[in-house]
């Protein structure tokens, strides 16, 4: 019998410190539910979620400006947006945050960012699956507000975004 | 007539054993005895045959006393009349309001989420064709650059 029992808590000890995975946050978690939870606290915090079904919705019923949009909005499943008041110095901080973040994630890679005499105004943030984009994040800096908008899908394709802005 | 001689006119016609002329000696009696507090139940029979008699009956007729069945009041007054369809007519509109706000509330929700994902998409598009164009751009070196040649 003993064997037996030495087995399993060698077993049991093995599950608990390499069974549960540590870093890679569920599919339904978001860029927002990870990093900006944080911040809930914070005055005009406030997350709305396009879920599936409205997306659906605006997609069949021809409820986006562009059709460029709309061709986007197609390969989306669920967008997601936060904003909450935060003036200049404090969006800075978020930022720095978010950095600090980013450097221990293997999760969600910064694609691009965009700066104004020396101060963030905005970064693109990807997670993939294989060569397939599955969120599109962007963090977008105000002098007020931080705005964070997450794109929810299988196969986002950047070069369709990187086109909506030519020839409008 | 005497006490004794009554009871005996009332056996014989609680048996149906008296003739017309004794009943009538009965009711005669019964009904001058008003104060006497003896024989009130056949005091009470005798007093209802005279009452049907009187009102044209010829015979009893015996009855199953019915309970009285509660009814519904259709004659409402007018003013209660007024007050309930002030009533219904204020909370069907209040409904139809609210029903319209939350409709409006949650299109409004909806239009703010379209307008904020086009706004989101349109930046992120301004910025990596920004990058794009940079790229592609030839930039100038600066004057203490260090070149091959």
């Amino acid at each position: 019998m003993k064997p037996i029992i030495v087995i399993y808590i060698i077993l049991l000890t093995s599950y608990i410190s390499f069974g549960q995975s540590k870093t890679e946050p569920e599919q339904s978690q978001t860029f927002i539910d990870l990093y900006f939870k944080q911040y809930s606290d914070l005055p005009k915090y406030a997350v709305n979620t396009m879920g599936e079904a409205m997306v659906k919705r605006s997609n069949e019923t021809g409820m986006w400006s562009h059709p460029s949009i709309a061709r986007i909005m197609k390969q989306v499943k669920t967008y997601k947006y936060l904003s909450f008041d935060s003036p200049p110095e404090y969006s800075k901080k978020v930022i720095n945050q978010l950095d600090a973040e980013m450097k221990k994630s293997s999760t969600y890679k910064e694609y691009y960012r965009w700066e104004l005499n020396g101060v963030t105004s905005g970064i693109i943030y990807t997670r993939s699956n294989g060569n397939k984009i599955t969120e599109l994040v962007n963090v977008s800096v105000g002098k007020k507000k931080l705005l964070v908008s997450s794109f929810l899908g299988d196969n986002i394709d950047l070069e369709s975004v990187r086109l909506l802005a030519v020839g409008r | 007539m005497e006490k004794d001689k009554l009871e005996i006119l009332l056996e014989k016609y609680w048996k149906a054993e008296t003739t017309l002329a004794e009943e009538k000696l009965i009711k005669a009696y019964l009904s001058k005895q008003a104060a006497d507090e003896s024989h009130t139940g056949d005091k009470d029979w005798f007093a209802a045959i005279q009452d049907f008699s009187e009102i044209g009956h010829d015979e009893v007729l015996f009855t199953i006393e019915q309970k009285n069945r509660k009814s519904v009041m259709l004659g409402y007054p007018v003013w209660l009349k007024i007050a309930a369809v002030t009533i219904l007519v204020s909370g069907l509109t209040w409904l139809g309001v609210d029903y319209n706000q939350k409709l409006n509330t949650q299109l409004e929700i909806e239009a703010l989420a379209r307008r904020t994902a086009e706004e989101s998409l349109m930046s992120m598009s301004n910025a990596l064709n920004q990058a794009y164009q940079h790229l592609n751009e030839p930039t100038e070196l600066p004057d203490n650059a260090v070149t091959e040649n």
